[in-house]
């Protein structure tokens, strides 16, 4: 906890705190969250769908009783779908709210590999070229082997829930 | 005038404080003691605290750097503060007042973030108390201006005041209790002096209280409203009214007056000791009075309350306590003369016997710190008791009195209260408070001094035993229920379960469903409360719009103790306001012209609540003027709600009534030209149908309008209709939908661009199908296959075809967790038997967008 709160920023770019990411795959791409936004991670379940919705919000599902709205990263981030199958997750994200009990929202993720320490000197800011998830993505973690894409999770799940975008960021 | 000498110089260590930092502090301290000396010899308690609480806060604060830092500035305002308010008493002193109608700041107190947190609690804890007495108080004023006769609802009113201004003390509010202790003395002048109650003045006091604390939900730390023109009034009115024990316009000599408690003799150590002993003793007497009462041949307990006055004597003897064993000793007496048959022991002596325990009670608490009672009324007490012993009347109308006391099990639930309230403030000054708190409310106002413990006790001693709980964790509580209730039915519908043939282990899931219902309904009763707070501030309400308006009306409230979930009593008031200014305002003629239209020149008002049919209905009816149904109609055709050439007599009553609520129709201007019944009655639908509930009207001309509310018991369950389209399941609420039919191939007309319709019992209703709403892949596409479902919205009637009816249940309603953004057609979430959801239809907003979507 106290290296997360030697928050690093590199240019503007939004805070970037050393510390363990939960890392996903969509398609071929590693990407990276804070764990500590990760409530919990369970595997796909059924999903009801709602009406007249964007289409990367898959539905809503029945979290242990409770409600949380899901959404398929894949096309938030204008991916072509991919089907689903046993190595697909969701990913439950804590949204603080001032005053308020946290809400979840899900996120449906190709795959869950690992739990990775990034070090502050290890940050990149985000390159600007043309990604699919560019403008939610917050910044890279260079490790010895490979990139990963850390997102900005606020933002992506802004869509969701767009009144708590800015108070939670 | 060493007083003035005094401030002068803490005003210099003030500055030097200011400019030289913290390293001055101890002459700061010193100037502060020296005040407080001063203070203290010119009985100026208030003063004298605000001086001892600072020294201690100033040393804190310059204790180390940082805290100074922080705060230092904060010290030399308050020194400032306390500078000006020295001044005035001493320019007040000077003139010959005594200063009691000074404000004297808040005391300093050096912010610990513990402290803080503990803080912000006891403000929550204490405004959400204090908002609910408010209501009852502004209920009692009403009774008492009713009929001012209302010696009970006086004693209530100044003991809520009472109350209020301890716990305010306690928050360290000053203004507050100022305003509060004006506002008690206020009551007591005009009861000892006969005049009438200061009914405006007090409705006053009451708004201010609550838009402070109103303030205080928002900021704990809020600034109060202006008090100045409302400590004004309550000023001349205790001034004018000359209250019989100062002498006029004199200071009322509040250390004189109480009963002087010094410890004494060798055995002042065992003080401690004391206390918690005749505590117990008092508790038994009291105990034992109660039980005598029941039982009037038990003469045992008696001689119980005999020996615990009796021991309460003699150690207080030693203690050297005279008040105490004068006390003791009266009471005695009369056990005395009871036990050894020289007397009957009559319910006055039961009563007075009573009075008596809490006046000693009373006065231990005041050893501990806390205001001593008033001498006057210690007399009182020792007279009564001297002359019930020898079988005397006492002339001031003892006994009258007495029977407005309050009964013995509220006596009880006042002792039980009030050692929660005794202050960590242990004020070595003795009666350090004394002059702002007055102890106890007086004999001619409330039964012999019983009320010694100011808080809680009208509350306590009313309502059976509650506990306040945080709704949060009451949600929380709902909300596992919940998940119980469906984890038991997953269990249950589960397969492998069913395929079990066993006796016992079905037997016990019975037990469990069964318990598991309870539960769920217990959990659901936690979050129901009454409308008795809701109705109280309508009756105040029309109190108002009917002075304002220049009308007579009386309020008739009946079923204030029905019971409805918290949220839908929060948000019903909006609209019932609406409703009842409008009723007074517009519905009920003025006195002329209700007695040329020959009815009693005072208008009557009524306000119901009752259950019917697992719902509960709210009316407003009144016997005004009556909505006149052709002006209604002439008004929206000038509007353009209806065709120009629709006539009244083509509208049933209900159809043209149903215009009132039609958006367009009132908000363009007021239409108190017409039979009343304007402003914004269609915000007040919208309020309604957003809890789910319903509205309608009935109206006579001449002879007055009700308004019906129809809601549903509790925002959390719904009834409602399962249906199915393609595999996805929704749940329509039962309150929308009227009947349900398969159609005929014959009955289905489409229409060219205009989408389809039916035709049902002569009527032809537009089909909207909800698969094509949604946009759904799956379900079935031919009528004739599926089910068509009439549902009314705004009295429009439409179907919805779905592919089956799979059965009416109810529903707990679950948020979806979408924040922000409402969607449309769907009001929320349903976590049905299967672990699946179910989305709850919102009608409205669904046939909204199906004539969208065609």
């Amino acid at each position: 906890m106290g290296n997360t709160l030697e928050a690093k920023t590199k240019g503007a770019g939004p805070q970037l705190a050393a510390g363990k990411y939960l890392s996903f795959f969509l398609s071929k791409e590693e990407y990276g969250i804070e764990i500590l936004r990760v409530r919990e991670i369970i595997g796909m379940v059924d999903v009801t769908p709602l009406p007249r919705t964007p289409d990367f919000i898959k539905g809503v599902i029945n979290l242990r009783g409770k409600i949380i709205p899901v959404m398929d990263l894949r096309l938030k981030f204008g991916m072509p779908p991919a089907e689903y199958t046993n190595e697909t997750c969701i990913v439950v994200v804590d949204v603080a709210r001032e005053g308020e009990p946290p809400v979840q929202v899900g996120c449906i993720v190709d795959t869950v590999s690992e739990v990775l320490t990034v070090e502050s000197e290890q940050f990149e800011p985000a390159p600007r070229c043309a990604h699919a998830a560019g403008e939610y993505i917050a910044g890279l973690g260079k490790l010895k082997d490979r990139v990963l894409i850390l997102l900005e999770i606020d933002k992506v799940i802004g869509a969701l829930a767009p009144s708590l975008a800015g108070a939670a960021a | 005038m060493p007083l003035s000498e005094g401030i002068d110089r803490l005003h210099r260590a003030a500055e030097r404080l200011r400019h030289g930092g913290r390293t001055t502090a101890a002459t700061l301290v010193a100037e502060l003691a020296a005040l407080r000396q001063f203070a203290e010899s010119d009985a100026c308690d208030d003063l004298a605290r605000l001086c001892r609480v600072g020294a201690e806060a100033v040393q804190q604060i310059c204790a180390d750097e940082a805290t100074f830092q922080q705060h230092g500035e904060a010290a030399v305002q308050h020194l400032e503060r306390v500078e000006q308010y020295a001044r005035a008493l001493v320019l007040s002193r000077a003139q010959g007042g005594d200063g009691a109608d000074l404000v004297p700041p808040p005391l300093l107190t050096v912010p610990d973030p513990e402290d803080e947190k503990h803080f912000l609690e006891t403000v929550g804890v204490f405004v959400g108390h204090a908002l609910g007495t408010l209501s009852e108080l502004e209920d009692d004023i009403l009774l008492v201006e009713s009929a001012p006769d209302q010696n009970e609802a006086v004693g209530a009113i100044r003991r809520v005041v009472h109350t209020l201004k301890a716990e305010f003390g306690v928050l360290n509010m000053t203004v507050a209790q100022k305003l509060c202790h004006q506002a008690e003395t206020a009551i007591d002048a005009s009861t000892d002096s006969g005049r009438a109650f200061p009914v405006d003045v007090m409705l006053e006091i009451a708004d201010w209280l609550r838009q402070y604390l109103d303030r205080l939900t928002k900021d704990a730390h809020g600034e109060p409203p202006v008090a100045t023109s409302l400590l004004e009034k309550l000023r001349l009115l205790i001034h004018t009214g000359a209250a019989p024990t100062p002498a006029p316009g004199a200071p009322p000599a509040a250390p004189a007056e109480l009963v002087e408690l010094q410890v004494g003799g060798e055995f002042a150590d065992s003080l401690a000791e004391f206390i918690t002993e005749s505590r117990s003793h008092l508790t038994e007497a009291e105990g034992a009075m109660i039980a005598f009462e029941a039982d009037h041949s038990d003469a045992e307990q008696i001689n119980l309350t005999f020996r615990a006055f009796h021991t309460i004597k003699g150690v207080a003897g030693f203690l050297n306590l005279k008040a105490i064993v004068e006390l003791a000793h009266v009471s005695e007496t009369l056990l005395d003369e009871a036990r050894s048959h020289r007397l009957e022991f009559r319910q006055q002596d039961v009563d007075l016997i009573l009075a008596a325990g809490d006046l000693i009670s009373q006065m231990i608490a005041a050893l501990e710190g806390q205001p001593a009672p008033k001498k006057a009324q210690f007399e009182t007490l020792v007279k009564r008791l001297q002359a019930a012993a020898q079988r005397v009347h006492v002339e001031n109308g003892a006994e009258e009195v007495l029977e407005a006391a309050p009964s013995h099990q509220e006596k009880i639930a006042q002792k039980r209260a009030s050692p929660a309230k005794v202050k960590d403030d242990d004020d070595s000054d003795g009666n350090g408070d004394g002059k702002v708190l007055k102890p106890a409310p007086r004999a001619s106002s409330n039964a012999g001094g019983a009320g010694g413990a100011p808080v809680d006790e009208h509350k306590a001693a009313k309502v059976e035993r509650t506990v306040k709980v945080s709704t949060t964790r009451l949600d929380m509580l709902v909300d596992m229920v919940g998940e119980l209730v469906i984890a038991q039915s997953m269990v249950l519908q589960d397969p492998a379960i069913q395929r079990i043939d066993n006796q016992g282990l079905a037997r016990n899931i019975g037990q469990v469903g069964k318990i598991t219902r309870d539960l769920q309904e217990a959990a659901m009763s936690l979050r129901m409360v009454t409308l008795k707070a809701t109705f109280q501030k309508m009756a105040r309400l029309v109190r108002d719009v009917a002075s304002k308006s220049g009308k007579k009306v009386a309020l008739a409230i009946q079923g204030e103790d029905t019971e409805l979930d918290r949220n839908v009593v929060e948000q019903i008031s909006d609209p019932l306001v609406h409703m009842i200014r409008n009723a007074v305002d517009h519905g009920i003629e003025g006195p002329d012209d209700r007695r040329m239209a020959g009815k009693d020149s005072e208008g009557r008002l009524f306000l119901r609540a009752y259950h019917q049919g697992g719902s509960i209905v709210i009316e407003i009816a009144d016997d005004g003027r009556g909505i006149n149904k052709a002006r209604v109609v002439a008004k929206a055709i000038e509007k353009g709600l209806l065709p120009a050439e629709t006539r009244s007599e083509d509208l049933s009553d209900q159809e043209a009534f149903g215009i009132i609520f039609l958006p367009g129709f009132s908000t363009a201007e007021k239409v108190t030209d017409l039979s009343g019944r304007g402003v914004g009655m269609d915000v007040v639908r919208r309020n309604i149908e957003a809890l789910r509930g319903k509205i309608e009207i009935d109206s006579k001309l001449g002879e007055g309008t009700t308004f019906r509310m129809r809601l549903p018991l509790t925002l959390a369950i719904i009834d409602g209709m399962v249906v199915r389209v393609g595999r996805e399941r929704y749940v329509v609420p039962t309150l929308s939908i009227e009947q349900s039919f398969r159609p005929a191939t014959a009955d289905v007309h489409h229409l060219v661009d205009r989408g389809e319709c039916v035709r049902v019992r002569g009527n032809v209703l537009p089909v909207y199908r909800l698969k094509d709403i949604f946009a759904q892949g799956d379900g079935f596409d031919d009528l004739e296959q599926g089910i068509l479902i009439v549902v009314e919205i705004d009295g429009e009637r439409s179907c919805l075809f779905v592919d089956e009816i799979l059965g009416q249940q109810q529903v707990v309603i679950k948020s979806l967790g979408m924040q922000g953004e409402k969607l449309c057609g769907v009001s929320g979430g349903a976590i049905m038997s299967d672990g699946r959801i179910a989305l709850i239809l919102d009608v409205g907003s669904l046939v909204e967008a199906a004539v969208a979507v065609q």
